[in-house]
């Protein structure tokens, strides 16, 4: 299968982060989720994906190094942040992105103002967060993008607007060459639209596979706290213990069978992410 | 379109909702109380000047409230190309205030008429053309390694060197007549000199202003 992104032993150092030489791709035609939790090194890589950050490592999209090859004109962006000067309305952001984007297409972009209800003499600024992040995607659907990043687009908008933010990417997966990257620490959005995952903890990449391969990947138990000690400290991969009760994450193939004293539970993206790592 | 084309443009987009009515007709009503109060038309180009250099570091503090740098990155715009088209809209901004204050002045003539308004105009527009851009090159480089906020004391810097050189001109007004007298005699070899510096300093400040710029994560 081809990526469309390939990350090679990518690095960067902050005083209080780092990215440790992380590797992964992005299949193309797929949506990968990308998810940890916060501060792991979610928007860093994508920034750095980006050339937004200055970066050790090899980021090659469509084969071609990042460095060298002009790649942003079909990339849809929607960050946390909207990017925009604070008191631009609509037709300003029209103006701006048609001098940038060679491809704009500003009767579609004002088609999703409409199908967003946004209304164009608002300025940013006078936009609620969730306005803010429909205007982003308004733009990243606006100029023929065949590669759509997102970096936590779904934090802070509400479950109606979230389910439109999926259908909108859903609509967007038609078109069999186009592929998705989203950041976030909301799993729910991801366990309906995520083909892929990539999973990043500490600025490690803890692993990269296929959603369902993925969730295979691991075995949650619960069981009896009395019954922690029959199993191999070096097989959990997190653990939450109650007074009386426990909850482990552990790598399936570490454990032959279900231990005694404790049952399977169902696997889901969310519980992955809250217990690994997670040391009571 | 070239990339340096698009910087200027998205610049000009920026800072767009601040250029007001209101801005202008301060500097109408600045300009013209400055021709009253000092009763020479010159005063017009000065505070056009002034207000030139003000519109001059609305792209960085545009870029800095918004955090507008990063739409530069989206649209791959490369941090040189934003580089060089600040400093283009930055001469493009001192020339046309430039010929604002001109017009200003040549307005203001009517009211206080001299004999060499043409020469004084022109050599008075070339020595602000100077100073402005002088100004443009000390501080383009620090906004663009600190961005704006961080470097807005700073980058008063240039005004105060400015304020000391006045200053410093009035104590030595003896020896300076000395010295525009000699410049007077050697005026080809001072020009050729201060249009060395000239491009000598703009060099040195766009270089270094690539070079922070380039550094920077956003």
């Amino acid at each position: 299968m081809m990526n469309k992104i390939e990350v090679v032993n990518l690095n960067k150092e902050y005083p209080a982060f780092q990215l440790k030489d992380i590797s992964f791709g992005i299949p193309k035609g797929y949506v990968t989720g990308f998810i940890g939790k916060n501060g792991a090194g979610k928007t860093t890589t994508i920034k750095s994906i980006l050339s937004m950050i200055n970066y050790k490592g090899t980021i090659l999209i469509d084969g071609k190094n990042t460095k060298e090859t002009k790649y942003h004109q079909e990339v849809g962006v929607v960050m946390d942040d909207s990017f925009l000067a604070k008191d631009w309305t609509a037709k300003h952001v029209n103006s701006a992105m048609k001098v940038g984007y060679d491809s704009w297409d500003e009767n579609r972009f004002f088609q999703y103002l409409g199908e967003f209800n946004i209304d164009k003499d608002l300025k940013v600024k006078e936009l609620s967060r969730g306005m803010k992040i429909k205007l982003m995607l308004a733009i990243a659907l606006s100029h023929s993008a065949k590669l759509l990043i997102l970096d936590e687009p779904t934090s802070g908008l509400d479950p109606s607007m979230r389910d439109e933010f999926v259908g909108l990417i859903s609509k967007f997966m038609k078109e069999e060459d186009n592929t998705v990257l989203f950041s976030t620490h909301i799993t729910q959005d991801l366990e309906v639209i995520a083909d892929y995952i990539v999973f990043i903890d500490s600025g490690e990449i803890v692993l990269a596979k296929e959603k369902d391969e993925f969730k295979n990947y691991f075995m949650i138990l619960k069981g009896d706290a009395e019954y922690l000690e029959q199993i191999d400290e070096a097989a959990i991969l997190g653990k939450k213990v109650g007074s009386h009760s426990c909850e482990l994450l552990v790598k399936r193939e570490t454990l032959p069978s279900v231990p005694e004293g404790f049952v399977e539970d169902v696997v889901t993206i969310d519980r992955i992410m809250v217990l690994f790592g997670k040391a009571a | 379109m070239n990339n340096i084309g698009k910087a200027i443009k998205l610049d000009v987009l920026s800072v767009m909702p601040y250029m007001t009515v209101k801005n202008l007709v301060v500097l109408v009503a600045l300009g013209s109380f400055y021709v009253l109060l000092l009763k020479t038309p010159i005063m017009s180009v000065v505070m056009t000047q002034i207000f030139s250099l003000m519109f001059a570091t609305y792209p960085f503090m545009v870029g800095d409230q918004a955090g507008i740098d990063p739409l530069f990155k989206i649209m791959g715009i490369k941090s040189d190309d934003v580089v060089s088209g600040r400093y283009l809209l930055a001469f493009l901004l001192i020339v046309s205030m430039l010929i604002v204050g001109i017009v200003m002045a040549a307005l203001g003539s009517i009211l206080y008429p001299s004999e060499n308004l043409t020469s004084t105009l022109l050599s008075s527009a070339a020595t602000m053309f100077i100073v402005s851009s002088l100004v443009v090159f000390i501080q383009y480089p620090i906004f663009f390694k600190m961005g704006y906020l961080k470097a807005r004391t700073i980058g008063m810097m240039p005004f105060f060197l400015i304020g000391i050189a006045i200053f410093a001109a009035g104590r030595l007004s003896f020896k300076l007549q000395n010295l525009v007298a000699y410049v007077m005699q050697h005026k080809y070899i001072f020009i050729f000199a201060l249009l060395a510096f000239w491009c000598l300093a703009f060099f040195v400040s766009i270089v270094l202003a690539k070079k922070f710029y380039r550094q920077r994560d956003f």
